[in-house]
């Protein structure tokens, strides 16, 4: 092999390593990856981890500091390697590549650096919005999650059926459910444009919009290594210009635009005379370094001085379809005042201003509970998961959410401690409930209950019983209005608080008195 | 491989027809100390108290006559049963799950070809299965623990004799066995007020709300004149006496070390039932069973054998 096709092939086999651990994640039902697995897969994921950074910190939130030194060092490896966006759009140019072939584009800087101020400004004074609908990991993840997911559960539930002719339960079918199905239409919406730019212009998207993409590309620009191009060598026969999908480099000019370069090493061993070279700046093969001509702005002075600074600190671092439940339609509204947002929320406006809607929690949760919001949250919070309590309801013995979130929106509990976090409280219609409406016993929503807070009480004389709600020890979990057989309203309802609350422990009442159960006793037949 | 795997079962099915056959030994002479029933008539209900899950286990069958009087060679096996919750087996929420390898094994012993072991559970399935302990002894006894988590798996079935559930949706791994042998687990239930044998069976269909919407004890005892079980095996070694069915902490569970067999869900909920402290009449379901001809709840009636360990 050509010595430089070996970052080329180093580094698909790399992304693409990475690339099916990060697919596998979002689309894993069977939870096959411990959540530390997990976090640390997706440990170098810039925006997550700039998030968790500042709203939770600790060593698992550095992974966007260890990727600006990548950067700083190599240049936009993060793009090339590690963000699982960049890589979609390098399939499907892959796919695509006997359509055409790439040509340079004139950079237009202020489209891209306007985008970046209006994300950032927004993130940091008014809400996460634009950054989750833009940041390409989210994107990514919305991707994985709402359209990989349904097509990996679909080829699941067919060889259950083909091992089903054959007596075998050796797969389990998995439903999947809960999902709304604008969600599906808004995340199918928000990455085919990005799927048609790549077919046509490779890493349009990268140079053009995406805010990571722009912020590495500022930093990239005073990096240790470089695309270059040896003019002396160079016949401006404009092969690497060909396969450049970033289309940055300038043949006319024999320059590379380092701010757009994403290190895919693709033009390195494009070039029958060996013009390009990938090497730290000063170094005397390339005769003429990177220019920032296009956007040219630091100088190369300046940026050796800012590497002297650094330079220390571089080296250091290294489904509701069977609700067929006859009988009359209750009639009492409920009256959800607010949405529920996930244990470890500690509160809704918290968890808004934290969570990139990357739907990981919502692939992730084992009774389908999370799900993409809608309008719950607002418009600006579309998409960032609630729980949605017709689709299942919190397990109580699970912490599974927490512990995988990237952002730190949802804080890993501790399970004692999550046991406790009141996400809202249990409310009671009486009219809705068919103890009260048919006169026979139900019941349902106090079997699920796990802290008893819906204790059945005497109802008139036939020897009912009816559910009474002690809100005190509720948590909010939602299993009573899960399990609440009546439609269309529910006769039992959670009503989120915004900022979660610790309940109060269910009384542990003193063992009962062994009665005829007792092992020594006689039998009492 | 699968002439291997062959082999192994055939070993280990002739290993356990040994032991099986020794134990039966054991029990002629041990049952007849505490034996009430009469030798004369075919016995209707066992009860064991004072021993593990496992040894009572193995007390009752032979009581009944050997295991091999229910479950002949070659037939398919089904066993349901209590895995509706996420707790482990202490909190008493689920079945236990010694007694659930024993039975397992006791099948086959027996020749069973092959044993399955599902419930529709309430809490999510994969994490019920595995914190139950069932999933683990179940699969070392050689069963194949099978998911009932979607719709899927289930048939839709008539119920000619119901009152109010005239169609169910039943697990097909009910549909296609020989034998169907339910385990239930005795506790207090919030709204069933105990769950039995009876009440177990709303883990064998698909749409519970149904039940919950169209009077819980009628559903419940209109499902039985359908469904009848091989065996019932009621679990009462660990009893939840309040708080049912999830339970809310250990100080709800006494160990009442207790077994109920029979071929009758009615009987051995009667049984049961007094043995949790209330009476088999005061329990609308099991009433509304014994009056559909499920079954008998009048104990005075059935010739029981009494076993003490």
């Amino acid at each position: 092999m050509h010595l430089l096709s070996i970052p080329k092939w180093f580094r698909r086999f790399f992304a693409l390593c990475y690339f099916l651990l990060v697919v596998f994640v979002f689309i894993d039902f069977a939870g096959s990856l411990k959540p530390h697995t997990i976090e640390w897969i997706l440990f170098p994921q810039f925006v997550p981890s700039l998030l968790n950074f500042f709203s939770v910190g600790g060593a698992l939130s550095i992974g966007f500091i260890i990727v600006l030194l990548l950067t700083l060092v190599f240049g936009r490896v993060y793009c090339s390697f590690l963000c699982p966006l960049g890589v979609i759009q390098d399939l499907v140019s892959r796919i695509s590549k006997w359509k055409r072939r790439y040509k340079f584009t004139t950079s237009v800087p202020w489209v891209r650096y306007s985008i970046l101020v209006v994300v950032a400004a927004f993130a940091i004074g008014g809400g996460v919005f634009l950054l989750y609908i833009l940041d390409p990991y989210s994107l990514a993840g919305r991707t994985f999650s709402n359209l990989v997911r349904p097509v990996y559960f679909g080829v699941n539930n067919l060889l259950v059926k083909v091992l089903g002719v054959f007596d075998s339960y050796a797969l389990a079918h998995v439903p999947f459910k809960g999902m709304p199905w604008q969600v599906l239409l808004l995340s199918a919406l928000l990455i085919a444009p990005i799927i048609f730019m790549a077919v046509g212009k490779g890493r349009l998207y990268c140079n053009l919009i995406c805010p990571v993409g722009t912020f590495l590309g500022l930093v990239s620009k005073v990096s240790v290594f470089k695309v270059s191009i040896a003019a002396s060598t160079c016949t401006s026969c404009r092969k690497c210009e060909s396969v450049c999908k970033s289309g940055c480099i300038d043949i006319k000019s024999q320059t590379v635009d380092a701010s757009r370069c994403v290190a895919c090493f693709n033009c390195l061993d494009s070039c029958r005379f060996d013009a390009l070279s990938y090497s730290a700046i000063g170094r005397k093969s390339a005769d003429k370094p990177v220019s920032e001509k296009s956007e040219g702005v630091v100088g190369n002075t300046s940026r050796r001085e800012f590497f002297k600074a650094l330079g220390g600190f571089v080296a250091t671092s290294a489904m509701l379809s069977s609700m067929s439940a006859l009988g009359a339609p209750t009639k009492v509204k409920e009256k959800k005042e607010h949405p529920v947002a996930p244990p470890g929320a500690e509160s809704t406006n918290r968890f808004l201003d934290i969570c990139t809607a990357c739907h990981l929690c919502v692939s992730q949760c084992p009774t389908h509970v999370l799900q993409p919001s809608l309008l719950q949250y607002g418009v600006f919070g579309i998409m960032q998961p609630h729980m949605d309590y017709h689709s299942g309801f919190c397990n109580f013995e699970c912490t599974l959410c927490g512990e995988v979130c990237p952002t730190g929106a949802i804080l890993p509990l501790m399970l004692e401690s999550k046991k406790r976090t009141q996400l809202g409280v249990a409310k009671f219609i009486k009219d809705n409930c068919i103890v009260h409406t048919d006169k026979t016993d139900c019941g349902a929503c106090s079997e699920h209950c796990p802290t008893k807070a819906v204790k059945m009480v005497p109802y008139g004389e036939k020897g009912l019983v009816i559910p009474s709600v002690d809100e005190t020890i509720c948590i909010g979990c939602g299993a009573c209005e899960y399990a609440c057989p009546t439609v269309p309203f529910r006769a039992i309802y959670i009503n989120g608080n915004t900022s979660h609350l610790v309940a109060d422990l269910p009384k542990i009442q003193e063992p009962e008195e062994v009665k005829a159960g007792s092992p020594s006793d006689d039998f009492p037949f | 491989m699968k002439r291997r795997e062959f082999l192994k079962k055939g070993l280990s099915a002739g290993l356990f027809t040994g032991a099986f056959l020794n134990m039966g030994g054991l029990d002629k002479i041990v049952a007849g100390n505490t034996s009430s029933a009469n030798a004369n008539k075919p016995i209707d209900l066992v009860a064991v108290k004072g021993g593990a899950p496992a040894a009572m286990f193995d007390k009752a069958i032979a009581a009944m006559g050997g295991m091999q009087k229910f479950v002949k060679k070659g037939q398919k096996v089904v066993i349901k049963p209590n895995i509706g919750w996420d707790v482990p087996p202490e909190n008493g929420g689920n079945t236990n799950p010694e007694l659930v390898k024993r039975i397992v094994e006791q099948c086959f012993a027996a020749g069973a070809a092959s044993v399955m072991v599902f419930d529709n559970t309430c809490d999510a399935w994969n994490r019920c299965y595995e914190n139950s302990g069932i999933e683990k002894s179940a699969k070392q006894a050689g069963a194949k623990v099978i998911p009932g988590n979607t719709e899927n798996y289930y048939k839709e079935v008539d119920i000619p004799n119901g009152k109010r559930l005239t169609k169910a949706k039943v697990h097909e791994a009910i549909l296609g066995a020989d034998v169907f042998i339910n385990v239930p687990v005795l506790k207090h239930h919030s709204s069933a007020k105990v769950t039995i044998s009876l009440k177990n069976l709303m883990g064998a269909v698909w749409d519970r709300r149904f039940w919950h919407r169209n009077d819980l004890h009628q559903c419940i005892a209109d499902f039985a004149t359908y469904c009848k079980p091989t065996l019932n095996v009621v679990d009462a070694y660990r009893v939840m006496t309040r708080n049912g069915p999830r339970g809310v902490s250990l100080a709800d569970v006494v160990e009442m070390q207790s077994l109920i067999l029979s071929t009758d869900m009615v009987a051995a909920d009667a049984a049961a039932a007094k043995i949790f402290g209330v009476e088999p009449t005061d329990i609308p379901h099991i009433k509304m069973a014994h009056e559909l001809g499920v079954g008998n709840m009048n104990l005075g009636e059935l010739n029981i054998e009494r076993i003490k360990m």
